[in-house]
């Protein structure tokens, strides 16, 4: 055996306890079977009451009182108790790294142990010496910046105190990530190398490289000697410049007797500690400076150096924590499994211990959680327990993230040292830092943090705990599963600036230098305070980055190349809705001389005084909005220019919301281009209409009393891709519908198409009287969208407005007639009456309800109406949009809005539309229902349940959910592989899921999934620029059997109210309708089309002729239905398709050629051309 | 190729479609004649209505129409072929384009359908079909005779079908909706006062009749009473088909909920604590039948 250290025998401790650890799962297994019932109700009890809950005792299980039952009985029809837990089995099963690349790794780390014991040692070496050892081999010494020149004290390589397992691994909480595991192991270097005054300017830090280095040079041949093929890099710690490690991957080689462990993916990271307890730590303390440099003023006034004081601790105390988490985890069983959750939570939201990643990740998730074990309240009480679950300890954990502030309000402090008595407190008064700090150590765990990283993590926290006290639905996935952390889906608004452009005009002196190490340090720091001045209200959490992270380089190098030149600055933000399209950035009140001067400086010439309504005369900037830039976009050019770069230049700010916002039409209105894209004004000059035209209809003389008006047009809920404008009479949605019912009356007749005729001699009536005695026009039209109902009408009414409505009548007696013709039916009959009533309660109740709904919602989610419309835009340039309903459309879009999980609610066009897409690529409707709760905002956790408001909300019960579900379920047991319906999309105002989702058939539906998830696959290969947003709205007609190319003998931009491409908006202007309004011809040809080929075709088209570029071109795409149109029929006169003779008796089949001749019969002088599939 | 002559009974007739303008300057299908194939029976209407008469023997029903198919078509095309048929009318199915026919008339009204004045006597006719019918019986048969005649001699003599010239394109389309838009409100609101004229005719009729009712004493003694809501002698009789199934479940209803204390023995009380846990215990089962089903759809993979 070879000879072992003290450290070898942790690492051979931690090797036992991995099958010690078997054993005790295994245990717990049986257990859990033993006790199923009863573990599932204690389960669920504690979390009602997480808090205070005690731990699951064996008396509590045995009693169980009829309270017990009961709750358990009322909390298990939650489901999401006992699943949870399941799931969580489930997840941490599959977490779990494989026992083979276990063992394995633990050969390789015993083989790489033996190595290093190997290396000889080494005395007393100058820096000059260093070099000529070093001359003639690859590896140089990694030094940090500054590189040393001449000194005083002499490098060695001695045999390290301690090797020892650290990290995840060490502890047993390592997981398998895509990339990989990273094994981490600590060299302590020997006490005796150091001095007392080493922590001093870089001194221990330079002795830590020299020995980095000469360890790399001989592992580097030692290895192969010892049959472990490695590749070895230098990597930074974390991405900490001032501690590099040694990365260290496997080769393969074919030679059997070499140890080969690339097939784990796995990599070790050595790295170099420090003694624990060898420098004073007072002396470190964040706010101590340990860099001493000569500066012109006195050198008493030095800043802190509080990154590298932290560096130089935690280089001291790798094994330390390792044995304080130890220790916790052998006391709270729970520990590890919750560790693991925590990690996981934390990197599907992009968060880790390193500085790039927010500082935060599972060394700091645990030490939080083992000083919460200890305490943590403000009276030093425990916030989290020993005998909780690892649900329960995640839970608690969050929970504390998400409510209490480590930052300004306050901080945590705890002593490693002391682990069974209270030892952790809350104290008020932060330090301005997210702070936990380690009374015995003297570091403050989250010192890899920046105020921008924490303000997001604890967003994170508190999202995922509203999730957490979700009792509805099932939140597993969001939580654990989904990984958020794409920079395209996760922010609002996200802008690049590359770096170079800062260069010149920053001062980043020898002082900002030991302050923040790095210049990337430096500007992300100036780039948030600045950004958080500037923008105030307007973004909720502000995300500072760099594009590129290198921490990785080659041992032959002393430090990464520098990418100033290349690198750029990733601004992400999460904005306010409410706040972000202000004109106005409010300052202080013209009297406060101080603040004033303040504010001028900080905003330059922008600031102004203004005086507002109520007399106050205040400091302020004024900002102009437009079409295509958001303010923020703005605000943040400006000021970039102000404090980046000496107001001299502009600074290239590269963001795509605009790019994005461009899809969206303009409308032909004076000024449009100077509306904010939030500017609802257009449709509010409709309501204004509206408002007018139901006052005066109410007080027309008719035989009956009108009782009420429903609007049911996505123009008057603000969802109509077109912007409203008068006298805009080709756009396809100019005619706004409104449901008209009287009061209740016995005198309807009791039949339908008689009731029908009744309703079309009121419409009578009411055009007679407009005609005649009001300015409006009108005049009636057939309403045909219910099959088989011929005789229903609408009244078409033009305002002198501008605008047009048309009005149709709803009675009492309607869904009665419906039904009964349902009841007298024959079996074959009622198929297809079951599909018209679902079409009349779509047209008039439905339409209502969903109105009513989307209305209020489309208000409360101020980026719903731009994001559903720029969806709409992408439909249509799809040709997908005359498929699907607008109310469909529009309640897919909102499922981002009212159940963004695992985001936030959208706050730009962008993330909208981006957001709706996501989901439409990832929602597997087969399996899948999509249940909404419409209603608007969030439930406060805090909130007791029992508190009036979230009584009386609207929102879905658990109850309600259930039924939808089942319903759901139901369906899908008749029809699994959803041919009959797709989209099943069930909320309060319908409760069968079906009915806006009823007419589709499933290629369309399987195109539209198809379509979203290569837009979404674009988007992540090649990011969101002008290029392949242009992409996303270019129809692929590659897949359609052919393509009619139409065009129209005149334009319809204009007269669509659409600002046409090129031209100056002044010189056009709607000021009247012409004699007879005739409506797109080209969708009335796609009408004549359906009708006559619907069964053997599928016509597609763009809705909006006048969105097209030239204003007066379409094109119909046609995919022929595969089962209809190869193959052979028997023959029957109604098969429903154009029949030629076949080759076999009796059977007859498509006839394409005619087929072909009829369309273009059909479309005669529209069709420009014709292209079929090659 | 071997012409196919018949099908199931049907004459298969294949007509010439001319190429439009635009696909002649487009060149689509250049390389030789379009055929459309039309498919001909005499009719035959199998119902036992009274007006069973020489209609019969003298239409054709016709399959497979080319589009935009109208009684002037129709003509044009017959004056071609057959010279002497003189077609006398021509109905077809232009709109309903499901596989069924539904008359929401019929299914939503309770009056007695004795008095429906139907204004078309012919019954549902698919999608796409049409009957022709001639001003005589030698009409049919000199058409038939003349398309006999046009199958057998094959495909060089196959008749051109013309298209309504004016069904095409721009202003076609434009027709199209300008009909649907505008309406013509003098002609409407005549058809309107015709119909509710009729329906009212109708309702008065069944309600004299529901009246007639009122008045007669049957053999024990009783007499209808009758709403003054009540309209239609159908509507009663539905009405009380339906209460009395409601009412029959209601008892059955009422037999199961008998008045009966749920935890007045101790049993009681165990087995309902029992089935409770077993609940309990059910719905674990279900739960982790619910993760087993997850997990074989991979549900618990993060990456």
């Amino acid at each position: 055996m070879v000879k072992r250290s003290r450290g070898g025998e942790v690492l051979s401790q931690e090797i036992n306890g991995v099958e010690s650890f078997e054993v005790e799962s295994r245990k717990d297994e049986k257990k859990d079977n033993n006790e199923d019932i009863s573990s599932a109700s204690s389960f669920e009890q504690e979390n009602e009451v997480d808090d205070t809950a005690p731990p699951n005792t064996k008396r509590q299980k045995q009693q169980l009182s009829a309270q017990d039952v009961q709750v358990a009985r009322e909390t298990a029809e939650l489901f999401k108790s006992n699943i949870f837990k399941l799931q969580i089995d489930e997840l941490i099963k599959e977490l779990k790294l494989k026992d083979s690349h276990v063992s394995l790794i633990e050969k390789v780390l015993h083989r790489l142990y033996d190595v290093i014991q190997q290396i000889p040692e080494i005395k007393d070496l100058s820096l000059e010496h260093v070099e000529t050892y070093l001359k003639n081999s690859k590896v140089s010494v990694p030094f940090p910046d500054p590189k040393p020149t001449k000194l005083n004290y002499q490098f060695s390589y001695l045999k390290p105190e301690e090797v020892s397992l650290v990290g995840s691994f060490g502890l047993k909480t390592g997981i398998t990530t895509p990339k990989g595991v990273t094994v981490d192991i600590a060299l302590t270097m020997p006490k005796s190398i150091f001095q007392q005054k080493d922590y001093l300017n870089y001194r221990c830090l330079y002795k830590r490289s020299f020995y980095l280095s000469y360890l790399c040079e001989h592992l580097h041949s030692l290895s192969k000697k010892n049959h472990l093929p490695i590749k070895i890099s230098y990597e930074y710690v974390n991405g900490d410049v001032l501690c590099p490690a040694l990365k260290i991957v496997s080769v393969d080689t074919q030679n059997e007797d070499d140890l080969i462990f690339a097939k784990t993916k796995s990599s070790i990271r050595l790295i170099v500690g420090f003694p624990f307890g060898i420098f004073d730590t007072k002396k470190l303390l964040p706010d101590r400076n340990c860099i001493r440099v000569q500066t012109s003023d006195d050198s008493k006034n030095l800043p802190p150096t509080p990154l590298y004081n932290s560096s130089i601790l935690s280089s001291t105390s790798y094994e330390y924590y390792l044995k304080y988490l130890y220790t916790t985890k052998k006391t709270t069983e729970a520990f590890k499994d919750a560790s693991i959750l925590g990690k996981l939570w934390l990197q599907q939201r992009g968060f880790s211990s390193s500085f790039a990643d927010g500082g935060f990740g599972h060394f700091e998730f645990a030490i939080l959680m083992s000083a919460l074990l200890q305490g943590g309240g403000v009276n030093g009480n425990k916030i989290l327990l020993h005998g909780f679950s690892s649900y329960q300890l995640f839970k608690a954990t969050i929970k504390y993230l998400a409510t209490q502030d480590l930052s300004e309000e306050g901080y945590l402090s705890f002593n490693s040292l002391i682990v069974e008595t209270n030892g952790a407190f809350y104290k008020k008064n932060g330090f301005n830092v997210p702070t936990i700090f380690d009374k015995n150590t003297k570091i403050n765990i989250l010192w890899k943090m920046t105020k921008s990283s924490y303000e997001i993590l604890k967003k994170y926290a508190s999202e995922s705990l509203l999730l957490l006290n979700d009792v509805v639905r099932d939140r597993f996935e969001s939580i654990f599963l989904e990984n958020i952390s794409s920079d395209l889906f996760k922010y609002d608004l996200v802008i690049k600036c590359p770096l170079n452009q800062f260069l010149e005009n920053e001062n980043f002196g020898p002082l900002e230098k030991i302050s923040f190490l790095t210049f990337e340090n430096y500007i992300k720091n100036k780039v948030y305070v600045v950004l958080r001045k500037a923008l105030g209200d307007r973004v909720k959490q502000i995300s500072v980055n760099l594009e590129k992270n290198d921490n990785i380089f080659s041992v032959s190098r002393r430090k990464p190349n520098s990418n100033l030149e290349t690198n750029s600055l990733v601004v992400g933000l999460y904005l306010n809705p409410l706040e972000c399209e202000k004109l106005i950035t409010k300052g202080p009140n013209n009297d406060d001389q101080e603040a004033c001067l303040k504010f001028k400086s900080f905003w330059g010439q922008r600031a102004s005084l203004r005086k507002f309504k109520d007399g106050v005369i205040q400091l302020c900037c004024l900002w102009e909005s437009s079409f295509e830039q958001p303010i923020i976009v703005e605000i943040i050019k400006y000021i970039f220019k102000l404090h980046l770069c000496n107001n001299e230049k502009d600074i290239d700010v590269k963001t795509s919301v605009n790019e994005l916002q461009k899809f969206l039409p303009q409308p032909l209105l004076p000024a449009s281009s100077k509306q904010s894209i939030l500017s609802l004004h257009s449709y509010q000059s409709l309501n204004a209409s509206y408002e007018s035209l139901t006052k005066l209809l109410m007080n027309l003389e008719l035989p009956l009393k009108i009782r009420s008006f429903s609007p049911i047009s996505p123009a008057l809920r603000y969802t109509s891709l077109l912007q409203p404008v008068p006298f805009a009479y080709s756009n396809p949605d100019f005619y706004n519908e409104v449901i008209l019912q009287f009061e209740s009356s016995t005198k309807w007749p009791d039949e339908l198409i008689a009731l029908e005729k009744t309703k079309t001699a009121f419409l009578l009536k009411i055009n007679e009287l407009l005609n005649n005695e009001t300015n409006y026009k009108s005049n009636l039209t057939t309403f045909n969208k219910i099959q088989f109902n011929d005789s229903a009408t609408s009244l078409t009414i033009l305002t002198p407005e501008g605008y047009g409505f048309k009005i149709r009548i709803l009675t009492e007696r309607d869904e009665i007639l419906y039904l009964r013709a349902i009841e007298n039916s024959t079996e074959r009959q009622k198929q297809i009456l079951k599909k018209v009533y679902l079409e009349f309660v779509r047209n008039y109740m439905g339409a209502i309800k969903h109105h009513r709904t989307f209305q209020t919602l489309s208000h409360h989610y101020v980026f719903y109406s731009a994001s559903v419309r720029l969806f709409k835009k992408w439909l249509d340039s799809q040709l997908l949009l005359v498929h699907f309903s607008d109310e469909l459309i529009e309640l897919i879009a909102i499922k981002v809005f009212v159940d963004p999980a695992p985001y936030s609610v959208p706050s730009s066009v962008e993330s909208g539309f981006l957001r709706i897409l996501q989901f439409l690529s990832r929602w597997n409707w087969k399996e899948d229902a999509l249940i909404l709760d419409l209603v608007k905002g969030k439930i406060d956790p805090e909130e007791d349940e029992d508190q009036m408001t979230n009584k009386l909300s609207d929102r879905l019960t658990i109850q309600s959910y259930q039924l939808i579900n089942s319903n759901f379920e139901k369906l899908r047991q008749q029809d699994p592989s959803g041919s009959k319906l797709q989209f099943f999309i069930g909320s309060k105002d319908d409760y069968s899921g079906i009915l806006w989702s009823n007419e589709h058939s499933l290629p369309l539906s399987v195109r539209l999934t198809a379509l979203s998830r290569a837009a979404i696959n674009i988007l992540k290969q090649n990011g969101l620029n002008s290029e392949t947003i242009k992409l996303l709205f270019t129809p692929a007609l590659n897949d359609y059997d052919f393509i009619i190319n139409l065009k129209l003998p005149f334009k319809l931009d204009s007269s669509s109210g659409i600002l046409p491409q090129n031209s100056f908006k002044n010189l056009i202007q709607l000021t009247s309708f012409p004699e007879e309004i005739i409506s797109d011809p080209l969708s009335k040809l796609l009408e004549e089309l359906n009708k006559y080929f619907k069964d053997s075709i599928i016509f597609s088209s763009s809705k909006f002729t006048g969105l097209n570029p030239s204003g007066d071109e379409n094109i119909i795409s046609g995919l022929f239905y595969p089962g209809i149109t190869t193959g052979t029929k028997k023959f029957k006169v109604n098969l429903g398709f154009n029949l030629k003779p076949s080759n076999e008796e009796d059977k007859v089949e498509f006839n394409k050629e005619a087929v072909i001749t009829e369309i273009f019969r059909l479309g005669g002088d529209l069709i420009q051309g014709m292209n079929f599939k090659p | 190729m071997s012409q196919v002559q018949e099908i199931k009974g049907f004459l298969v007739l294949p007509v010439r479609l001319e190429p439009t303008v635009v696909q002649q300057k487009l060149k689509y299908n250049n390389e030789g004649a379009i055929y459309h194939y039309i498919y001909l029976k005499k009719h035959s209407v199998k119902r036992d209505l009274k007006s069973m008469e020489k209609d019969d023997e003298r239409s054709l029903f016709i399959a497979n129409l080319p589009i935009n198919t109208d009684l002037k078509t129709i003509k044009l095309f017959f004056g071609m072929i057959a010279t002497g048929a003189i077609v006398e009318k021509f109905e077809q199915n232009d709109f309903n384009t499901f596989d069924i026919d539904i008359n929401l008339t019929k299914l939503t009204s309770e009056m007695n359908e004795k008095t429906e004045v139907s204004n078309s006597d012919y019954s549902y006719i698919p999608f796409g079909c049409g009957i022709v019918t001639f001003l005589d019986k030698n009409g049919l048969n000199l058409a038939l005779q003349s398309i006999k005649k046009l199958i057998k001699k094959g495909n060089d003599n196959l008749p051109i079908w013309e298209f309504n010239k004016e069904l095409t394109g721009l202003e076609y389309l434009k027709k199209k909706i300008l009909s649907q838009e505008y309406l013509d409100e003098n002609e409407l609101s005549e058809k309107v006062a015709k119909d509710m004229h009729n329906f009212n005719l109708k309702e008065q009729q069944s309600l004299d009749e529901l009246n007639e009712m009122k008045d007669i004493v049957d053999e024990d003694g009783f007499t209808l009473v009758v709403s003054s809501h009540r309209k239609t002698k159908n509507g009663i009789f539905g009405k009380l088909k339906s209460s009395a199934q409601a009412e029959k479940h209601e008892i059955i209803n009422l037999k199961q909920k008998k008045k009966e204390k749920q935890d007045f023995y101790r049993f009681q009380l165990r087995e309902r604590k029992k089935q409770e846990m077993n609940d309990l215990l059910a719905k674990f089962k279900e739960d982790q039948e619910k993760v087993k089903i997850m997990k074989e759809k991979r549900r618990f993979k993060p990456y």
